[in-house]
């Protein structure tokens, strides 16, 4: 593939291109402008493939310039004052819920994707590298470039401002004291 | 400790899965107090929600069948911008090789002019009785750039004696005629 091996470039793209593609989709939640950042990220992998390492994987880099293309797609979206693109609310909901149930998780799906296209890049980018790929904390500060304080606490401000978006009676009540609840009184 | 602090510990040791031996007196408290309990649970069910509604931004979508076209197509015109320290590196890379042939030319170039004379040195031979010196030289002549030529040193300015295709060097009287090869009657 160094040498530049178009051929060999393809595996190495059908190889990586799902968390790739993934990550942009999960970040701008337009379908078109993930597959712009995909083939902006392989461009740029194909320009430097001479640099790759190849004793290590090349997926946190590829994250990196992925998650790096849509910091700066989402602040150009932003600074046009592109609407938000409308809500995708592909649920998966359990069926044996109740529908009650139902219609309460999808509120707070919506909720919740409203609140993380309102999130910082950086924090949106620590919940979908977390959260949806499932990379350790390690991993995902080394994709966003950052400590793995610095990742400790972007995610627990994104939690943060997610749960305040939650309905009053779905958030926990601050405890103040040690002492025990009225209704856990003998 | 307090129940605020024990709280966020909780939930950054559930968040991060860092629950360990460390963690005995938080659960332990957890057992104790139900708004921590809340407050884990309520955390633990957020995240359960933001996955779910991540997973939901995802699902169904794939990169269409023509990215990699486009991909193989701006890789393929796209040649990468020659930086200068790409150029310089690459031109650096180069520079063993171009000395050595470098040197190489100049052998193979003292090699063929290792048996011609330097200008006006040596194959010398004087002919007192004609009057002039003869010399052998490759010195460049402007009527035979090419091959081997005789040089007649005049002692006296005239013109150049019959039968010679010469010139005269206006500057020091030399008269040239061309030879296939110098004469083997030349001494040093």
């Amino acid at each position: 593939m160094q040498s530049g091996d178009i051929d060999a470039f393809e595996e190495f793209f059908n190889t990586y291109k799902r968390p790739i593609y993934v990550t942009a989709l999960a970040i701008t939640r337009d379908p078109y402008l993930a597959e712009e950042i995909l083939q902006d990220c392989f461009v740029k992998a194909y320009r430097v493939r001479h640099r790759l390492r190849r004793d290590v994987s090349p997926l946190p880099w590829l994250q990196r310039v992925a998650t790096n293309l849509c910091y700066s797609r989402i602040s150009r979206r932003r600074a046009l004052g592109e609407p938000i693109t409308a809500l995708i609310t592909n649920l998966v909901t359990d069926l044996t819920s109740r529908p009650d149930q139902v219609a309460e998780s999808k509120e707070i799906i919506e909720t919740l994707q409203r609140g993380i296209d309102a999130l910082p890049p950086k924090q949106q980018t620590a919940i979908v590298l977390y959260y949806l790929h499932g990379y350790s904390l390690a991993e995902s500060a080394e994709i966003a470039a950052c400590n793995v304080g610095t990742m400790k606490s972007r995610l627990h401000y994104a939690l943060k401002a997610l749960r305040g978006l939650l309905p009053i009676e779905r958030r926990a009540p601050v405890p103040h004291t040690t002492s025990l609840a009225a209704d856990e009184l003998p | 400790m307090s129940c605020r602090r024990i709280s966020r510990e909780l939930l950054e040791r559930f968040r991060f899965g860092d629950l360990d031996a460390r963690s005995a007196p938080h659960l332990e408290h957890l057992d104790l107090c139900a708004a921590c309990r809340t407050a884990v649970g309520v955390d633990r069910a957020l995240v359960h929600q933001l996955q779910r509604a991540l997973r939901a931004r995802v699902t169904d979508h794939s990169p269409s069948a023509g990215a990699w076209e486009g991909i193989r197509r701006r890789a393929l015109a796209d040649s990468p911008p020659a930086g200068w320290r790409q150029s310089f590196f690459r031109w650096a890379r180069l520079a063993p090789a171009a000395a050595a042939m470098a040197v190489m030319v100049v052998a193979v170039a003292g090699a063929r002019d290792a048996d011609r004379p330097g200008p006006f040195q040596g194959r010398a031979v004087s002919w007192p009785g004609l009057g002039f010196q003869e010399r052998a030289s490759n010195d460049p002549d402007p009527l035979h750039a090419d091959g081997w030529w005789l040089r007649y040193a005049t002692p006296q300015a005239g013109p150049p004696r019959s039968g010679l295709t010469a010139y005269t060097d206006p500057g020091s009287e030399w008269i040239s005629r061309p030879v296939s090869k110098p004469s083997s009657g030349l001494t040093q």
